[in-house]
Order: C-alpha cells, then sequence, then structure tokens
C-alpha cells in the first residue's frame, strides 16, 4: 500500500550541441558507452517482440473489441443504456464546468509544445523503424507489416515533424492556453472515432461467422453519444469559465457539493429505476420537502437574531430531544431522517451562517439537498424495475468504480476517527484502536473479502442479508480505513505540540481543536500518501475477482476466454489479460500524474 | 485585590521537580516581569497559571477561581487568560484575520463581522493591518509575535502571560514587539512576562521577580531590584546577564 | 486545604468514566455480535470447533512437503510452507532486483535511467493480480511436455512449468544443514579475528581472505563427513528427551504460570518503584496504572487459559482427546525429531544432484516431469512469484532510489573531492549511508510481499489462504479458518518486522 508515486521531468533535450548530449549522457566513458549499447539493443529487442505480439496475426483483438460493452457495464440491460449516457455526460459536464471553474489559464510556450510533440512524434517514428517484418507463426514466418506501410509512417512523421520545426521557427515567443491544447487532442480522439475502422465480429444470415473478420466503422450508438458527451464537456467548461470571470465565489461550494452528491445520484440512477408514483409525490413528498425547507430557512433567519441568539443552546437541545422521540416514534424513515438533519443545521447555522449573504447561501444549499434527499429516499424506498438476466447488475468497470468510490469515501470518516483514537491521550481508547488497525492490516486484503463473502452474514441476525457487492464495499472500507489511519496518524505526529498549547491557549474546546486546527493541517501534510493509498485501493479492487465478483478483471480472465457461443473466443487469455493491464494503467499512471500537478500547485499556496 | 494568587505551588516531571514551592500573587493592572536562568522553573510556572501544565501540590487562583480539575474551572480561565508563545504557534494554514477570529467566534460566539472589525481594530493597535489576508507563513517572526499578541487580546482577556515572547526573534524585531507590549502596559492590562529583556523590566514592570531551581530567589520593585537587590543570587544573575 | 470538586466535573473522573463507558458499550456490541455468529452457526448444525485440525481432510494439494496431508493441521502447515517459500525466496530476488532498478534509475547513462524508469511505471501501475494473469498465460503459452523417456534434462520450459536440477536431500543433510549454518559463525569469528589482529599490530592481516578460506574449507570438510561432529546435538537431545520424559506433565503448565506470574510483578513493582521514587511521590498517571492493570490482567488470562479445560470439555480446544493439562506441547516428539535427524551414525553425501525428467503420467498418453528427481517450478509457483517479485522490487528501486538520493548530494562531494571514483562512492559512500534510511520503508516492502503472496490463490498455487478456503469449503469451519489466517500473518509480520527492527537499532548504535 506505500506507492511512492513520484515522477521526474525527462532531461531537456537541446538540438543545439546534440554531440555534446551525446557524449555526456551515453558515451561518457567506456564502461558507459558498453552500457548504452547493451541497453540499446536491449530496450529494442523488447519492444519488437512487444509490438509483433501485438501485431502477430495469432491475436485475437476481436475477443476485447467485441466484448467492450461487457466490459463497461457487464450485463446491464441495452434498453436502459441511455441512464449510463445521461450518467456519464452528467459527470463529464461537471468535470468540465469545475474545470473551467479552477482552471488557472496557465499558458505554455508553442516552443515548449513543439518539443513535447517532437518527443512524442520521435518516439513513434522509432517504434515505426524498429517494427518486426515478419513474426513467426507456429515456426512459418508471416509477414505483417510490409515497407511500403513502413516508408508512409516515416514519410508521414518525418512531414510531421518538418511541420513542427516550422511551428516553432516561426512563433518563437507566442504563448498558448494550455486547456485549449487539451481540448485540441480530446476533440481529435473524439473526430478519430468517426473515422477509424476497427475488425469487427460479424455474422452471416445463417449465423455464421464471417472470416476474416472485416474493418469496420464504430457504430452509432458509440460515436453519437460521445460526441454529443464531448459538447456537454465544452458547454461546461465554458459555463465554468464565465462563472469564474463573473468571480461568484458561492459557485464553488455548488460545484463541491453537486461533487459530493452526484454518485449518490447515479447509483440511484443507474442500479434502480424506481417506480415514481404521482400520486404519491404530490401528496407526500412534496408536501414534506417544502415543509422541511421553509422550515430550516426560518431556522437560519431567526437562530440570528440577537434576542434569540441567548437561547441558542437549548434551541439545539431541545432539537436533539425531539430528533430522539421522533426515531423512536413509528413514522416515516423520511421524516426520521429529515429531523435528524435540520437538527445538525440548528446546531451548526448559527456558526456558518453568521452574516446575511452565508445565510442566503446556506438556505440555497439547505433547500436544495432537502428536495434531492427525498427524491433519493423515494428512489431507495421503491423497487427497482431494472432486470438483469443471470448475473448480478454491478459488474464491468462500472463494479470496479463502485468498489473503489465507496471503499475510500466510507473509510474517510472512520480513517480519521482511527488515527485520532491511536494518537489519543486516553489509554484504553488508544489500546483499541491500535489493536483495531494492526489487525486489519496484518491479514491480506484477499483474506478481509473471503471474510466479507463468507463470514460477514454469520454475525448479523436471521434475515439480514446484504448484497454480495456492499458487503465487498463494507470490507474495502474496512481494510481501507486501517491503512488511512496510520496515514492520518503520520500527519498527526507532524504537527507540533505548540499547535496544541496555543488551541488550548485561546480557549478551544477539545473537538473544536480537533476539526479547527490539528485535523486540517495533518490531512494537508498527508494528501500525497493519500493519493497514493486512493491509487493502491484501485489496483486493489481487481482482488474481487478472486471472490467471483464480475468486475473488470473477472470478465478479462474467466468470461471472455470462456466465451464460446456467438463468437468464439475460447483461449484468448493473453489479448483480454493484455487489455486489462492497459486499460488499469491508463487509469492509475494518469491520476498519479494529475494528482502530482495538483499537489504541487496547493504547495504553492502554503508558504 | 490580587488577581492572581499561588500558594506553595510545586510541580515534578518525573523525578525532576521543576517548581519547588512558590508563593505569589499579582494585583489587577500590575506588570509582574519574572526573570532567571534557563530552566529554572519560570516558564513552567506561568504555563501552570494556564493550565497547560498541572501543579501537583499547593493553589492557584485565578480571578478568584481555584485551578482544579474541575472542567467548569479550566474552561473560565481559559478565556480570561491570554498567552503568547516563544515560537508564536500561530495556526500555519488560516490567514492572520482567521487566526485573529478564529476564537471569538467558536469559544465566545461572536458573529463573524463582529470579530472581524475586533480583529481588524486590533492590527491596527499592533501596526499590521495591512497583513491580515497573509499566512502566517509569509510574515517575519516580528510580525508574527504580534499577530499572536493581537490573537490573545482578540478574546479579551484579563491577564496576558508571555512566554519569552522575544527571544525567537532576531535583535531588529526584538524592539517591534516590545513597543506592542509597552503599550499594552499602559493600557492598564494584568501581564505576567517571562523574559530576559532586563530594558523592558526597567521601563514598565512594577515587580521584578528572579526564579532559580524553582524557587522565587527575590522579589523587589524595579529600582530596588537592578540597583539594590537583595540576594547574592540576584547579584550574580545581574553581573551575567548584563 | 483540600477543594472537593464535584465528581461530575472533575476531569479525571470524565475521562475514566467515558473510557470504561466506552469500553463496556464495545464489549456489549462484540459479545452481541458473537453470540449472534454463535446462534447462526448453531442453526447450521455447523458449531465452531477445531476438530477439523486432527481430522484428515482428504483434499490433494496440488504442491508442498506434502500432497495427501494426514490432518487438518498438516494440509494448513503445507500452505504455511509454501507462502514462506515464496515469501523468502521473494524478498532475496526482489531486494537484488529492486536495487538494481533503483541504481539504474540513478544512472548517468540517459537511455539506462530512461529504460528503468519507463520499466518501474509500467510495473507499479498495474495491479499484481493482473500481472500474476498474465505470468500464468505466458507460461500456459509454451507447449505442454513432450517426448516423454527422453532421459535426463538439464532445464526444460513448458505448460507444466519450470525444470531444472537440484540437490536432492539424504539422510545426512540435516546434520549438513546444522554444520553449514555454523560455518558462516566461525568465519564471522576469524574475520573479528583478524580485524582486530589488523588494528592491534598495524599490518595487513587479510580478514576477508581468511574468513572466506575457513568457510570454504570448514564446508568442504563438512560435506566429506565432518558434519558427524553436529550429531552431538543430537545426542543431547537424545538426553534431554529422556529427562523430559520424568517430568509430571502438569509441571509444565505451572512453569510457565510461574514465569509469567514472576515476569508481571518485576513489571509492576518496576512500574510502582519508578513512580515511587523520592520525587514522584506516588502519583500514578493514567498510563501507569493502564500498564500495570494489563499486566496483571494478561497473567491472570494466560493461567486461566492454561488451566481452564481442567473441568470443561477438552477435545474442542485440542487436536486430539488428550486432557490439555497433561499435554506435552509436542515437545518430546521435537526432541526425538532432532536426535533421530542429527545422528552421527548417519553416513553418506549430505546432497545429490538430480536432474530433470519426463515421464507418462499414469495409463494416459500425457507426460509431465517426474516429481522425484530435479525441480519442477509449477505454473501456480512461476507465477505468483514472478508476479511478487517484479511488483515488490520496482517499489524496492523507489526505496533505493529515495535513500541513495537522500544522501548523495553532499556526501558525493565529499568522496569525490577524496579522490574516489564514482562507482568505489557508491559502494563505500553513499550506499552504506543510504541503508540506514531504507531499511524501515524496506521493511514495508517485504510486509507487503508476504502479504501479497495470498494472491496465489488465483492461479490455484497452494498457499495458506488457498488451503484454509479449500478446507473451510470442505468442513465449513469458517471462523477458525480466519483465526488460523490472522494468527498466521500477525506472526509472520512481527517476525518480519522485528528483524527489522532489529537492524534497525543495530545501525543506529553503529552510528554513534
Amino acid at each position: 500500500m506505500q506507492d511512492n508515486q513520484t515522477l521526474e521531468s525527462p532531461p531537456e533535450i537541446q538540438f543545439a550541441g546534440v554531440s555534446r548530449w551525446l557524449k555526456e549522457n551515453l558515451f561518457s566513458s567506456l564502461s558507459s558507452s558498453i552500457l548504452t549499447v547493451l541497453s540499446v539493443a536491449a530496450v529494442v529487442s523488447v519492444f519488437r517482440s512487444i509490438i509483433g505480439f501485438f501485431i502477430s496475426p495469432e491475436r485475437e483483438w476481436t475477443a476485447v473489441t467485441y466484448n467492450l460493452q461487457l466490459y463497461m457495464v457487464q450485463a446491464y440491460p441495452e434498453s436502459d443504456f441511455i441512464r449510463v449516457w445521461i450518467t456519464v455526460g452528467l459527470l463529464i459536464f461537471l468535470l468540465g464546468l469545475s474545470w473551467g471553474f479552477n482552471s488557472l489559464k496557465e499558458k505554455v510556450l508553442i516552443k515548449e509544445w513543439c518539443d513535447g510533440l517532437l518527443k512524442g512524434i520521435s518516439s513513434f517514428l522509432f517504434i515505426v523503424l524498429i517494427a518486426p517484418t515478419n513474426v513467426d507463426v507456429e515456426g512459418t514466418s508471416v509477414q505483417v507489416f510490409n515497407n511500403n506501410t513502413r516508408y508512409i509512417c516515416i514519410a508521414l512523421g518525418i512531414g510531421l515533424i518538418l511541420a513542427i520545426y516550422l511551428l516553432r521557427k516561426t512563433y518563437p515567443k507566442t504563448e498558448i492556453i494550455k486547456d485549449r491544447i487539451s481540448f485540441l487532442y480530446i476533440s481529435l480522439l473524439v473526430g478519430s472515432i468517426w473515422i477509424i475502422k476497427v475488425p469487427t465480429v460479424t455474422f452471416t444470415a445463417n449465423n455464421e461467422r464471417v472470416d476474416p473478420d472485416p474493418f469496420l466503422p464504430l457504430a452509432n450508438t458509440t460515436t453519437i453519444p460521445w460526441t454529443i458527451i464531448f459538447g456537454f464537456m465544452i458547454f461546461g467548461y465554458l459555463i465554468g469559465s464565465f462563472l469564474k470571470t463573473k468571480g461568484k465565489n458561492s459557485i464553488s461550494r455548488l460545484i463541491l457539493s453537486s461533487w459530493v452528491l452526484a454518485p449518490l445520484v447515479i447509483v440511484s440512477w443507474i442500479y434502480r429505476k424506481p417506480d415514481f408514483g404521482m400520486s404519491n409525490i404530490l401528496t407526500l413528498d412534496l408536501p414534506i420537502a417544502v415543509g422541511f425547507s421553509v422550515l430550516g430557512i426560518l431556522a437560519i433567519r431567526t437562530l440570528n437574531n440577537k434576542k434569540i441568539v441567548p437561547y441558542q443552546k437549548y434551541v439545539t437541545y431541545g432539537m436533539l430531544v425531539l430528533t430522539v422521540v421522533i426515531f423512536f416514534l413509528p413514522v416515516l424513515r423520511q421524516l426520521k431522517i429529515l429531523f435528524f438533519i435540520t437538527w445538525l443545521l440548528v446546531s451548526v447555522a448559527p456558526t456558518i451562517a453568521n452574516s446575511k449573504e452565508s445565510a442566503k447561501n446556506l438556505s440555497i444549499v439547505w433547500s436544495v439537498s432537502v428536495f434531492i434527499l427525498i427524491l433519493l429516499m423515494r428512489g431507495a424506498s421503491s423497487d427497482s424495475l431494472i432486470v438483469v438476466p443471470g448475473s448480478s447488475i454491478y459488474g464491468g468497470f462500472t463494479l470496479t468504480w463502485l468498489i473503489a468510490f465507496f471503499g475510500i469515501a466510507i473509510s474517510f470518516p472512520f480513517g480519521v476517527i482511527l488515527a485520532l483514537g491511536r494518537t489519543s491521550k486516553l489509554p484504553v481508547i488508544r489500546i483499541i484502536c491500535t489493536a483495531v488497525i494492526e489487525l486489519v492490516r496484518s491479514v491480506p486484503f484477499i483474506t478481509w473479502l473471503f471474510f466479507g463473502s463468507v463470514m460477514l452474514t454469520l454475525f448479523l441476525p436471521k434475515g439480514v442479508e446484504f448484497d454480495e457487492v456492499l458487503r465487498a464495499i463494507v470490507v474495502t472500507a474496512i481494510f481501507s480505513s486501517a491503512y488511512l489511519a496510520e496515514n492520518v496518524r503520520g500527519g498527526l505526529q507532524s504537527i507540533n505540540n505548540g499547535q496544541f498549547e496555543a488551541a488550548d491557549a485561546v480557549g478551544l474546546s477539545t473537538l473544536q481543536r480537533i476539526t479547527l486546527i490539528i485535523m486540517p493541517q495533518a490531512l494537508r501534510a498527508v494528501i500525497p500518501p493519500i493519493v497514493s493509498q486512493v491509487i493502491s485501493l484501485f489496483k486493489d479492487t481487481s482482488l474481487v475477482a478472486i471472490v467471483g465478483l464480475f468486475d473488470l478483471l473477472y470478465i478479462g480472465s474467466k468470461v471472455i476466454p470462456n466465451q464460446s457461443q456467438g463468437a468464439n473466443f475460447l483461449g484468448t487469455i493473453q489479448e483480454n489479460i493484455l487489455f486489462c493491464a492497459i486499460f488499469y494503467w491508463l487509469f492509475t499512471y494518469s491520476f498519479a500524474r494529475r494528482s502530482m500537478k495538483i499537489e504541487k500547485r496547493l504547495g504553492l499556496g502554503e508558504r | 485585590m490580587s488577581i492572581i494568587k499561588s500558594v506553595d505551588v510545586k510541580k515534578w516531571y518525573g523525578d525532576f521537580q521543576a517548581l519547588k514551592g512558590i508563593s505569589m500573587d499579582v494585583a489587577e493592572g500590575e506588570v509582574l516581569v519574572i526573570a532567571g536562568p534557563s530552566g529554572s522553573g519560570k516558564s513552567t510556572f506561568i504555563r501552570c497559571i494556564n493550565r497547560l501544565e498541572q501543579h501537583q501540590d499547593g493553589q492557584i487562583f485565578v480571578d478568584g477561581i481555584e485551578l482544579t480539575n474541575d472542567l467548569k474551572n479550566i474552561e473560565a480561565i481559559r478565556s480570561e487568560v491570554g498567552m503568547v508563545f516563544q515560537s508564536f504557534n500561530l495556526f500555519p494554514h488560516l490567514t492572520v484575520l482567521q487566526n485573529i477570529t478564529l476564537a471569538p467566534i467558536w469559544v465566545r460566539k461572536k458573529s463573524k463581522t463582529e470579530a472581524e472589525e475586533k480583529a481588524m481594530e486590533l492590527l491596527e493597535r499592533v501596526g499590521i493591518p495591512e497583513q491580515a489576508d497573509k499566512f502566517p507563513g509569509q510574515l517575519s517572526g516580528g510580525q508574527q509575535q504580534r499577530v499572536a499578541i493581537a490573537r490573545a487580546l482578540a478574546m479579551e482577556p484579563k491577564i496576558m502571560l508571555f512566554d519569552e515572547p522575544t527571544s525567537a526573534l532576531d535583535p531588529e524585531m526584538i524592539k517591534e514587539v516590545l513597543d506592542v507590549m509597552k503599550e499594552l502596559a499602559k493600557s492598564g492590562m494584568t501581564m505576567i512576562v517571562v523574559t530576559h529583556e532586563m530594558g523592558f523590566a526597567k521601563e514598565v514592570a512594577d515587580r521584578v521577580m528572579l526564579f532559580d531551581d524553582g524557587q522565587l530567589v527575590e522579589e523587589n520593585t524595579p529600582e530596588e531590584f537592578f540597583n539594590n537587590p537583595k540576594s547574592d543570587r540576584t547579584k550574580l544573575f545581574l553581573s551575567q546577564i548584563l | 486545604m483540600k477543594i472537593n470538586t464535584a465528581f461530575w466535573r472533575d476531569v479525571r473522573f470524565l475521562k475514566w468514566a467515558g473510557q470504561i463507558a466506552f469500553l463496556f458499550l464495545l464489549f456489549n456490541i462484540v459479545s452481541n455480535f458473537i453470540s449472534q455468529a454463535i446462534n447462526n452457526l448453531n442453526a447450521t448444525n455447523l458449531p465452531f470447533s477445531w476438530r477439523f485440525l486432527g481430522t484428515t481432510p482428504g483434499v490433494l494439494i496440488s504442491e508442498g512437503f506434502v500432497t495427501y496431508p494426514e490432518s487438518g493441521l498438516q494440509a494448513l502447515q503445507v500452505g504455511m510452507a509454501n507462502m514462506l517459500r515464496i515469501t523468502l525466496s521473494g524478498i532475496f530476488v526482489a531486494t537484488i532486483l529492486g536495487t538494481v532498478i533503483g541504481v539504474a534509475r540513478l544512472s548517468k547513462n540517459w537511455v539506462v535511467q530512461r529504460s528503468s524508469t519507463g520499466l518501474v511505471e509500467t510495473i507499479r501501475n498495474i495491479p499484481l493480480l493482473v500481472q500474476i494473469f498474465f505470468w500464468q498465460a505466458v507460461i500456459l503459452s509454451f507447449p505442454r511436455p513432450e517426448e516423454y523417456d527422453r532421459g535426463e534434462m538439464i532445464f526444460d520450459i513448458s505448460a507444466k512449468g519450470i525444470a531444472f536440477p537440484w540437490l536432492d536431500a539424504q539422510e545426512t543433510s540435516w546434520l549438513f544443514g546444522v554444520w553449514f549454518i555454523l560455518s558462516f559463525i566461525a568465519a564471522r569469528r576469524i574475520f573479528k579475528w583478524r580485524v582486530s589482529v589488523m588494528e592491534s599490530e598495524g599490518r595487513e592481516a587479510y580478514p576477508g581472505i581468511a574468513s572466506f578460506v575457513t568457510f570454504t574449507v570448514w564446508n568442504i570438510g563438512g560435506w566429506f563427513g565432518g558434519y558427524k561432529a553436529v550429531g552431538a546435538i543430537g545426542f543431547a537431545a537424545s538426553l534431554l528427551s529422556d529427562g523430559f520424559e520424568l517430568l509430571p506433565r502438569i509441571g509444565i503448565q505451572a512453569l510457565i504460570i510461574f514465569i509469567g506470574f514472576y515476569y508481571s510483578y518485576k513489571y509492576i513493582s518496576k512500574e510502582i518503584k519508578r513512580t515511587r521514587s523520592a520525587e514522584n511521590r506516588g502519583i500514578l498517571t493514567d498510563d501507569d496504572i493502564f500498564k500495570i492493570i494489563m499486566a496483571g490482567l494478561l497473567v491472570l488470562i494466560l493461567a486461566i487459559g492454561l488451566f481452564l479445560p481442567f473441568g470443561i470439555t477438552v477435545s474442542d480446544f485440542l487436536v486430539g482427546d488428550e486432557p490439555f493439562f497433561k499435554a506435552d506441547w509436542g515437545i518430546p516428539q521435537f526432541l526425538d525429531g532432532v536426535q533421530n535427524r542429527l545422528n552421527w551414525e548417519l553416513t553418506g553425501e549430505p546432497f545429490t544432484l538430480s536432474y530433470p525428467e519426463i515421464i507418462q503420467a499414469g495409463q494416459s498418453k500425457f507426460s509431465r516431469y517426474s516429481p522425484d528427481v530435479g525441480k519442477v517450478m509449477s505454473v501456480g509457483y512461476f507465477a505468483t512469484w514472478m508476479g511478487v517479485i517484479l511488483y515488490t522490487s520496482v517499489f524496492i528501486s523507489e526505496v533505493v532510489r529515495s535513500g541513495i538520493m537522500a544522501v548523495a548530494k553532499g556526501q558525493s562531494e565529499a568522496g569525490l573531492s577524496l579522490g574516489l571514483k564514482r562507482s568505489s562512492l557508491l559502494r563505500l559512500i553513499v550506499l552504506p549511508q543510504a541503508l540506514r534510511i531504507m531499511l524501515p520503508p524496506m521493511g514495508n516492502q517485504y510486509l507487503n510481499l508476504a502479504k501479497n503472496t495470498s494472491l496465489g490463490i488465483a492461479v490455484a498455487f497452494p498457499e495458506i489462504v488457498a488451503v484454509g478456503q479449500t478446507i473451510y469449503n470442505q468442513e465449513g469451519q469458517t471462523v477458525a479458518v480466519f483465526l488460523i489466517w490472522m494468527a498466521f500473518y500477525s506472526t509472520v509480520s512481527l517476525i518480519l518486522s522485528s528483524i527489522i527492527n532489529y537492524y534497525n537499532r543495530k545501525m543506529k548504535m553503529v552510528e554513534r
């Protein structure tokens, strides 16, 4: 779990003085020269065999391309795909919005950008140059890459290099906004899905597979949604930038709360298809929602009234008592939950909403969340209409994502509490927390997954059963919180004793000291280890394949290589495993890179 | 009427006895300077007054309340006694303004606007209103210490404790902090100052005390203390420090 | 004058009341869960028991020191042995590989540096399980072993695994093994002696050469019969075993409890004495009280635990039907084993070299490697081993790199100014210092490696988790198996981390 994701920037290549660079970096001494020759030979041969492996006619890549849908959503009914697309669209829109809102509009010299491009193109040329012409297939040599293609590719590469070189020369000092470059790349990607042709499994009229697989353009069901989603992203970005120029700071809170609420919405929207009876909504939900939002707004307004201030405490206590009483009364579950959060509101409102503007903000946030909560609860309490034949609705990459996200999210509060307990001065609490952390950490993750899949139900009363996926999420959260606790503990220990004393000296209570002074500093100090923990948890979700959940890896390693109906993909294990590897790699690597950059940016504001 | 009174206060760290029975009292509005070599227990003593450390024997009364393990008393005393530390101990993740308004908002339950007005007033008083939106890490040592004083004053304490406020500062910054402290003393605040700045003691103090080896060696007016000390230990101390 | 604070406002009281309330609550919750589990288990007609440890599970374990285990305990032991096998060899190889990659990443040579960085970035961003599946797919892509009866081979790789020559243990290999371990001690002694000669007389005394020669001579001598000297240990064991027979069984428990009581008494009195020292006036802090209570409790639990089965049914606690207080803890068997293996009457070469062979499997036309000669690295072992080694070595390389970088800056300049070459600078100055920084994170990586071997279950490698799963599928004792897993992994972690801590402390001492 201890990944220290550090990446370094590649050494600067200078066009002038190439020979000097070569001498310094490759041929500085005899031993270095020998090393260079040997390692170049090794790299070339490794790349040659990898490329040969990939383009060999023995490989059946259609096993991957034909099953991409299975990989992403497993057996999710096609008739409901629109829900998935809308969710992805919403998320991407939100992504664009926060990107536009938070973008620093950093600029980069065209020169530097060109240097990066040149590096990419030279790597492409390198691969084209060394790609093998023939590969061995069962003892006979088969041509896989003819020289004409190679020449065309090389000519194309050299042409591009010349063009970029020209661009570099003509605009030596011009700057370009980084975001635009990113959009250029993404639009190239989106444009390419309209152009490229991929080998596709097709069947003749009497259900025989066409051999060889024809190259066909991507289906409209893929290209159109992605294009629309890309449009959404640009739209979100523009709105975000616009709001930023308007300087609306309250928007940032809104964006943040949308991110927090988004997963809940997604789960209720993708994995459930509740039957919304209009009569229920009109007679029950709507009045409750309106009532509570009015109640909340009234509370926010009155609690900061000068006359009420001395009695705030009693209002809070009264609300607590009311909440507890309501909890034990036989009323709607919605009411119980709403009373609870109203109590939370009443206890935080006086401190949060102590100016006119913040009171207004809080009122808006309150009303919106009451409505969303009511909606979610209605959704959660009615039966889902999504029916998946045979297996679980949760599968494929959506499952991987679900476990990783909720595992981390749930583990966060527990991890922080465990860390506080372990550093506590109270011996009983400390010993218990230490024991819990160490016990959880001592055993590998897979045994915890077995615990979840076979043993967890043992400890629950008869009749209480929950879904396999939920159990996996629970054990992931338990496991992750122990590791998180250790990371947070590192942060807590890095805090100077003087901070505790100063907090005491100004009269803060223990809880205030922890939440206002200690935790913010401790968490900020441990962002890098927590990020690497998130990354390694994402990787570890692949272990659910061992306990038989249909995650990405299970589909790649067990499901597709055993497919024989429809298209026959028996034994295509190598292709599928490689696809999984590349898929995971893309996610973890780009996440690691991005978080590195964000960490750097955060670090700047500090001191 | 004495606002702080201590009777035979003793304190141990493991085998080491840091305070060997300190009895003293401070009147309201008085400025008391405590001097002494390092390790003499002077810091420990003023930290006991704020209950950052617990004395193990004897009694301490602050504003008529005895310091015991009583939860209520500790809370009451903490908000009446302000403290300034040697190493500033500002909260690095909060801006200067937030540092000052934090306790008034959360402990005194003041509204944000009210607390911010008060904070700006205090920043004017310590002479750095323009730094309000900076982070502590961006300020010089002297400025940080002045913010720390403003933070303590924001709670409107009756008593201010200074634990070697200038010993972590460069010489040119000491003056700006001492000026603020002098101004504070003139305004009638009750202050206990642990310091090596004898010039400050001469100029502002109503009384000077010398601690050595956990004991109160001498207690005197500044004139007498510097010109005509009673004990030989004081003479030795003065000869070393002046 | 003593002031009486109302107890409900006294901080000390509140602190302890809160903790005790918390403990009580926790105890309640946990006991609720446990009683629920007991109820549920009873309802399934599979109540919790350890009995499966003694009965024959009737499962086949594909590799290990026993393939048809006689008891559940033995099956689990096979799993543990397999896990340790892969862990120890993994640690060894991953350390070397990781160091090489780490140094390569700091190389001044651009190609070497970039390609090693590329390797690291590739491997650490792919889940280990995917990599293990990958290596399994790689080895399964080889053809099956064919042409049996082609005689002895040096090396062969096929879909059945990797076969290579191996030193087969003989009767006398235990004797030689002990002799071999002793040779390290002897070589070390010689080394120290020569160094002391060098220091006191100020002349070259060749400590390295001397210790190497000792090592070689000692082992060559041992190979041709010198190992018989080790038989003395076997003889001592036989004497001990005889003596042990005379002891009443209950004596051991009593002895253990007595020792436990003695040490806890010592501990408690030390604690009290420390706080009672002239100046402390007997003031016990919360922590002191807690430690004392815990020390007392632990011994009490130990005592009760050892004598508990007096009246209660014993068989649930123990394999076999022998009452617990009469149990001999396996000590006589152990002593007998020592006596038999380290017997000086044994003769012959300690090890013989054997080559792998392909044989016909039963009556079928399929062929496979002979299990009796040479060594075969099975598919599961290979996949797990490769995956774990590469994955761990990448993280180790990161540890090595940051360790070296932490030292390198100032120290390299100092070294270069002394006129050292770059290579000797690394070996003589940077690495020894970096080692100290590297040790704790390295230990973490070793622990991760040990835990990661559990992924062998995905490729049917029978390590402890896989065997445990087989057993509970057979016997239904999930809780018991989980407890065994927990105990085993905790013990391994504890041992590994205490070794690391030992070296860490030792290095710190050298620093002074």
